[in-house]
Parts: C-alpha cells; structure tokens; sequence
C-alpha cells in the first residue's frame, strides 16, 4: 500500500515536472518563432529588393553556370579552407579588410575631394596640420610636455581659423599647381608618413625612412606615367596611395613575417578574379546578363527622370557622403564629451547631480524624437535663428548632428559604463589623477564600444529623408555639392522622388537599385564598425 | 650619451629625407607648371568664370558661357517637367548648377520661395492670395508663369463592360458626401446592381483638392467628400485597388494612366450634354476635356532681373513647354502656343521690373 502510494506520488510529480519542462520548452518554441518571423520578414524584403534590383530572371541559365564556375565556387572552397586555419583566416580577413577598405577609401576620398575642389581642400587641410605638426615637433624636442597634449587640438582650430582669415590670398597662389599635386599632398604624402612611422616602430628609423620615400617616389612616378600617357593622374595618384600603398604594405607584411597564414592573402584576388574571369567569359561567349538597373550608369551618372537606364545618383551618393561626414565631425566630439562628462565628471547628488539626471533623462527621450521634429527643429535653428539658408550642407549636417547627438551621447555612456570599476580604482590606487585614469585606463577600453555605437548612428543619418525634406535640401542636383555652403543633396530624397515617378522601370527597377546603394551603404558602416570592434577587442 | 648620439644620427636621416623630398617636390612643381599650361580650357573654376565674362565682352554673343545657380522648389507634381527641362539645360549649360526640391506647392512657397532662398517656386494650383501678401512683405514679387495642365482621369475595372462613359453631374453624385449611393444602380438605372468599390487620393495630394473643388463643389456635410472611399498617396495602389474589383471606381492622374494604359480603363466625360470627350493630352490641350488643373512656376522677380542665366533657363523653359516629351513621356497636357506666347510677354515685364501680378 505504501509503495503504491509513493509510486502514484511520484507519478503525479513527474506529470508537474513533465508540465513543466512543456511550459519551458514551448515558450523557447514561442521565441524561436518570434525570432524567424523577424528574420524571415527582413530576408523576404532584401530577396524581393534585390530581385527588382538585379533582375535575375532575365539571365540566361549559362550566365549563372558561369560565374558559379568561377566565382561563387572558387571563393567558396577558398573560405572553407581558410576558416579550417587560423592563421590563415586572420590573415585573409587582413587582406580583405586592407583591400577592400582601401580600395573604398581610395573612391571615396576621390570623389569627396573632387567634388569639393581640391585647392580648397588642400588648403584647409595644409593650414589645419602644420601647428599641430609644429606642436608635435616642439614635443619632440623639450622635456617639458604639460602643454603640448592640449596644443594640439587647439593648434588645429587656430589652423583653420587662419586659413579661412588667409583664403583670399592663399587661394590664388595655390590655384596656380596642377590638381595632381594637390592630391598627391592630400592622400600620398600622408600614407607616406604612416607607412614611414609604421615601418620605423617595428624596422628601425632608417627603414622607416626608406619606406616612406618609396611611397612618396612611388607616388610620383604614378604621376609622372599618367601625365605622359593622358590618364587621369589625380585619381592614379588617390588610388595608388590610398590604395595600392595599404594593400602592399599589409600583404607584404604577411607575406614576410607570418608564415603559417600567409595564403590568406589570396582571399580577395580570388573574389576579384573570379568577377572578372566571368565577366571576360560571359563577354566572350556572349551570354546574356540580367538587366540589372544596379549599373555604372546608375552610379556614375545625375538623374533622368525618363529614361530608366540613363538616371544616375552620383551627386546623391556623394552629397549624402560629404553631409554625413560632416555631421560626424560636428557631432561626434560634442556627443562623446558630454557623455564623458556625465558619466565621468558629473556629481549623484546635490542640486548638480539633480541636474546632471535631469539631462540624462532628457536625452535619453530625446533619442525617441520623430526625425521630422529634428527637421522643424533644423529649419527653425539654423534659417530661422542663423540665417544660414536652407538646403546647404551645413544645415544638413547640422540638423543630422542634432538628431544622432542623443544617441551617440547615449551609446558611449553606455561604452563608458561597462568599463569594470576595478579598473579605475586600481588607477587612482596607483596614484594616478582623474584625467590620467581617464586617458589611460577607461578610454582606451571604451574605444570599441564607443566607435561601434557612434558608426551605427552614422548608419542612421545616411538614410533619414523627412528632416531633409524639411531644410528643403535638393531632391536633384546634377553636379555633387562643392562646397559645404553650397547646396547639398542626398540619395534618400531621389529614391523617394524616384517612387513616385509615372513609369513602372522606374519604381519597380531604379528605386530598388538605389535602394541596394544605400543599403550597401549602410553596410559598409556596420562592416567597419564591426572591423573596428574586433581589431581592439582582440587587442585589449 | 647614447641618447643624444641616437637623436643625431636620427635627425641626420631626416634633414637627409627631408631633402630627397624637397628634390621630389622641385621636380614635381616643374612638372606641374607644363601641365596647367596644358588644360587650361577645363581649369579652376575662378579663371573659367572670368574667361566666360571676358568672351561676353567680345564679338560672338552666341557662345556665351552661362554659369550660376538657380534653385526650384515647389510642388511634386511640376517635379517631373522641372526635371527634365533643368536636365538638358544642364546638359548644354555645364556650368550652371541647378538644385530642385520637392516640398510640395505650399511648403515650396512657406518655406523656400518666401523667405527668398529659391528663384523659382513650382505650384500644381495657383498662388494663393495669403501668400502673395507674404511674398510682398518680403519685397518679392511672384512673376507667374502657365506651364501646363494635369488631367484627371476617371477609371473603371477592364471588366466593366456596362460603361464607358459618364457625366459630370453622375461623377458628382458618386462622390459627393451629401448623396453617396450605395449601389452603381442607384446613380443609374442601366448600371448594375452591385455596391460601389471606390479609390482615390488622400486628401493630402493636390489632385484631390482639385477634384472636390471642381467636381464636388460646396457640399451640406462637413467634409468635401464621401468617407467610405480607399485613400493613398500612391497612384500605383489606385490602380491595383480598380483592377481587383470589376465594380470598383477611382480616379488618378492622367500621367499614371498615360504610363499604365492595360491597368485600367478610363471613361469618357460628358459635361453639360456634350459628347462624350476621351481621356486625351489633346482634348484638354485644347479645353474640351473638363478635368484638367493648371500647373505652374512663380519666377521671383529681383532674382530674374538679376541674374543672365536665370532669364536664359525661363526662356528656354517657356520654350520648351510646348514640346511633345510633355505629353508623351511625362504624360501632362503640353502648353498651348497662347500660353507660351503669354509667358515670354511676362518674362518680358519681369526682366524690365514692371511686371504686377494680379489672379
């Protein structure tokens, strides 16, 4: 009798404790499914994009054959086999990271440079590093530092300051040399100095040297032999610097001391060749291609409002590139030094503290502003109160500053927070000062977080359209802003012009088109972010 | 010791590269000497722009390089015209820089054309009298030009066989908030039996306000038009909604349809026992087709009296306006010889700073 009891006993808490791992596993059911639905929604809105975009029903089967043959196969055997080894997978993201990256930076610098006239860049940035370099160069030369560290960002505004005051006169003079030259100062020369001071701290100064002037030679010669055949020698001299330069130096590199990963190297001229292998195949052969409307066309050209294959959004691309960069020089310092100050500096208590709560409890809100309030916001601050005239850049700048302001200030507070307290006791226990601790204990570890969360928010800015629509920047420019008081343009606006358009080509081909330009866009951000994370995490 | 000993050494190496740069740098600025001499033509902007004055002051007025900016706002729907017609003046004027927005008429003229940062306002209706007090308080002068029309088109499912046709007074009562039949048989004793399906603009797009104005009219209730109506900014949705109903009934823009013509089928409009007038840029080019709204730009006078290229785009924009790509590839009604012929007389006025404008 009692063994029976017990038995039906147990029996009833077994059944609990089955009802229990149920309730269990189905509420993980529930989250895996709540986890797919968002997924599969955003995957089914990217296939449905991009398919508009690319059109891949177009092509003949043989075309895809083609470039899974040399594409798609070979890079795929490649990533498996890199990912088997270590090594040789840190190596192949290096490469890849130095290629691509640099192949970007490259196009970018170029096209922002070209744009924004390369004498007044050159300029600006002339009189904008030489205090600081001066700076520096006393640093070198005295015991005595307590002031040049805090020099050095004041030398850059008095640089700029001075040549905004000496344009006039400068302007003229520097007018006078070939674009190249002005390039090869812009891009070459620094690459140079890096590749010289890299090459110095690892190989001793004397290499250091030869290095860089090699680089700076090199330079030269791209020049030279682009003059003399005809070529575009500003646009050699940016890629071969900003290019070339990066990827040699980090392929060389693996090459040399790394041994064991040094077939890593290969990874992005597998990509690179198979494109362009297929490409000369599906040529040769002619097989026919999707009617992709994502063509160079569309990159390179300004906007057709009637003819599909003719509209191009390179003003937009680089007109939203010059703005959000420009916010992020506005943006960034004040946002990371009001959350260093409230997170570092400012008092929990007293009528301070109060106050320092009050604002970080306004900011907070203020990350959920719509942006179209931001727009209002821009429109009233900077037309209204500032007379600066809507639809210039600096308003754009401004008024995306001011919308992505709470969120950086928001995330590096964040980054700031998770620095281990540890840390910084163990800095004051060492006797160090609070500006010491900060500077070198609590930023260095709140880099990756901060630049990761600073990145997404730039991600953010490229795509916001009602604030811009506000501060009426263009919807069409035919030429890229070239000046940050000259009229800006940005890619959101034309795709949402584009979309109302009467002809079906365009909102059903150009739209997604430019939509993947932005979305690759976007990408590229995050893309660095994630190498920015990842290189000092591994680092620390 | 060793320091200082390492430190000269060092700063040998430098002064040393530090020369090899200088040498680089001589070479370099020899090089750039013979090569701006070289493209002159395609230069820096400031010695271009003084050469193109100077080319003015010269014989050949015909070759005479344009540059500058000029900035149009305004409405989406003139969008489309301002596009192109900006797009092949660019094309032949490569240095005039031209920025378009699309803030909508009103938005246009509050917050662009009035505080005096656009040349060119677009409005898909004409000023309005609040806005024109505006403009003159800020010492501009609105100079109105006529560009062309936006017809309406009134459509049907493909399927609907029972109709081809209907008169504005039917169109009226089908919408109008004070009757809103239920059933096409209530309008109609031939039509079916059937309840109404209905889709239209949102009351945010211009081409609504147009058609409540004209067709609707003043109505007893208290919004201009009935309810029970599927609103949306995008034509495309419009269309989709008719093709799914054979009983559906909508309205959309001329140039949706003109672009789309197999989505739906448009019906012919009869106004006051006429016959029966077509869909068509002829018909309302030549005022047959009722359902047609003026479309326009507002030039600022000062700025026109101002500056050369500004009166040479107008021109060449009033010009154009009259061309076939209006019809054809954008699908609005194309100015009328009149219309150009009034336009060229006010920009006329303009430029001499007499002209006044008056609704």
């Amino acid at each position: 009798m009692e063994t029976e009891e017990t038995t039906s006993d147990q029996l009833g808490r077994s059944t609990a404790l089955r009802l229990q791992q149920l309730k269990g596993q189905l509420f993980e059911v529930a989250l895996v499914a709540a986890t797919l639905v968002g997924i599969l929604a955003v995957l089914a809105l990217f296939v449905q994009i991009s398919s508009d975009a690319f059109q891949p029903e177009t092509a003949s089967p043989a075309w895809f054959l083609v470039y899974l043959g040399t594409l798609v196969g070979p890079t795929a055997a490649f990533t498996l086999y890199a990912r088997r080894r270590p090594a040789v997978r840190e190596t192949n993201a290096k490469a890849f990271a130095a290629v691509f990256g640099g192949l970007l930076l490259a196009l970018v610098t170029y096209a922002v440079v070209d744009s924004l006239s390369p004498y007044d860049v050159f300029t600006y940035a002339f009189f904008a590093s030489l205090p600081p370099a001066l700076v520096l160069a006393y640093d070198r030369t005295t015991e005595d530092r307590t002031y040049t560290g805090p020099a050095i960002p004041a030398s850059i505004i008095v640089g700029v300051a001075v040549a905004a005051l000496l344009y006039d006169f400068v302007r003229g003079p520097i007018g006078v040399a070939a674009e190249w030259i002005l390039y090869f100062g812009l891009v070459t020369v620094p690459a140079a100095l890096l590749v010289w001071t890299l090459t110095a701290s690892r190989r001793g100064r004397r290499s250091g040297a030869l290095a860089g002037g090699i680089v700076a030679a090199g330079g030269l010669a791209v020049a030279v032999a682009s003059i003399v055949t005809g070529a575009n020698a500003s646009l050699l001299v940016v890629l071969y610097s900003a290019f070339i330069v990066p990827t040699g130096y980090v392929l060389w590199r693996s090459v040399r001391t790394d041994p064991e990963g040094r077939v890593g190297v290969a990874g992005p001229f597998v990509l690179l060749g198979g494109t362009l292998l297929g490409a000369a195949v599906v040529d040769q052969f002619g097989i026919r291609s999707p009617d992709s409307f994502l063509t160079p066309n569309l990159l390179l050209q300004s906007w057709d409002g009637l003819t599909a294959s003719n509209a191009g959004v390179y003003p937009q691309i680089v007109g939203s590139i010059i703005i959000v960069g420009f916010m992020a020089v506005l943006a960034f310092p004040v946002g990371i030094g009001a959350a260093i100050y409230l997170e570092e500096y400012a008092p929990d208590t007293g009528l301070r503290g109060r106050l320092a709560t009050i604002l970080e409890v306004n900011i907070s809100n203020l990350a959920g502003v719509p942006s179209v309030v931001y727009g209002l916001l821009g429109l009233a601050l900077f037309r209204r109160t500032l007379g600066f005239g809507t639809g210039i850049v600096v308003t754009a700048s401004g008024t995306l500053g001011l919308l992505i302001l709470p969120i950086v200030i928001v995330s590096t507070q964040e980054a700031l927070r998770s620095v281990p307290d540890d840390l910084r006791q163990g800095s004051y226990g060492m006797g160090a000062s609070r500006w010491q601790t900060l500077r070198e204990v609590v930023l260095p570890e709140a880099i990756p977080g901060t630049l990761t969360g600073t990145i997404l928010a730039l991600a953010r800015a490229i795509g916001e359209t009602a604030p811009l629509v506000i501060i009426a920047i263009a919807t069409t420019t035919y030429s890229p802003p070239s000046g940050l008081f000259s009229s800006g343009t940005a890619l959101p606006l034309q795709i949402f012009a584009a979309s109302a358009n009467a002809k079906p080509e365009f909102r059903h081909g150009v739209v997604p088109a430019a939509a993947v330009v932005l979305l690759i866009l976007m990408l590229l951000m995050n893309a660095t972010a994630i190498v920015i994370r990842n290189k000092y995490g591994r680092e620390n | 010791m060793a320091p200082s000993h390492d430190a000269d050494a060092n700063s040998i190496t430098r002064r040393k590269s530090l020369a090899a740069l200088a040498g680089a740098g001589a070479l370099a600025v020899a090089g750039c000497t013979s090569d701006s001499g070289g493209d002159g033509s395609d230069g820096s902007d400031g010695s271009d722009g003084s050469d193109g004055s100077d080319g003015s002051d010269g014989s050949d007025g015909g070759s005479e390089t344009l540059s500058g900016d000029i900035r149009i706002s305004g409405s989406s729907t003139v969008y489309p015209v301002a596009q192109e017609v900006t797009r092949q003046f660019a094309e032949q004027n490569p240095d005039v820089g031209f920025n378009l927005t699309r803030d909508g008429s009103g938005g246009g003229f509050e917050n662009v054309f009035i505080p005096g940062d656009s040349d060119m306002n677009n409005a898909s209706r004409p000023i309005q009298d609040d806005e024109l007090q505006r403009c003159r308080d800020n010492g501009i002068e609105p100079v109105e030009f006529f560009l062309a029309q936006d017809a309406l088109t009134v459509v049907v499912n493909n399927e609907a066989d029972f109709i081809d046709s209907i008169s504005l007074e039917d169109l009226k009562t089908i919408w109008s908030p004070d009757t809103a039949p239920e059933m096409w048989s209530d309008v109609n004793s031939d039509w079916p039996d059937e309840p109404f399906d209905l889709y239209g603009p949102a009351s945010t797009s211009g081409t609504y306000d147009y058609f409540t104005e004209t067709v609707i009219g003043e109505t007893e209730a208290d919004q201009p038009i009935r309810e029970d109506f599927e609103g949306t900014e995008e034509d495309d949705l419009i269309a989709q909604g008719v093709q799914g109903n054979e009983y559906a009934f909508g309205y959309l823009p001329f140039a949706y349809y003109v672009n789309n013509p197999d989505s739906v089928k448009a019906l012919s409009l009869i106004e006051g026992g006429s016959d029966p007038v077509e869909p068509s840029l002829e018909g309302a080019k030549s005022g047959n087709y009722p359902l047609a709204r003026p479309l326009f730009t507002y030039g600022h006078m000062g700025k026109i009296q101002e500056k050369n290229h500004l009166q040479e785009f107008i021109e060449y924009y009033i010009n154009e306006s009259d061309e076939d790509y209006i019809a054809n590839d954008i699908g609005y009604v194309p100015a009328n010889d009149q219309m150009v012929e009034d336009n060229l007389a006010a920009l006329e006025e303009a430029i001499a700073g007499d002209y006044e404008y008056s609704a």
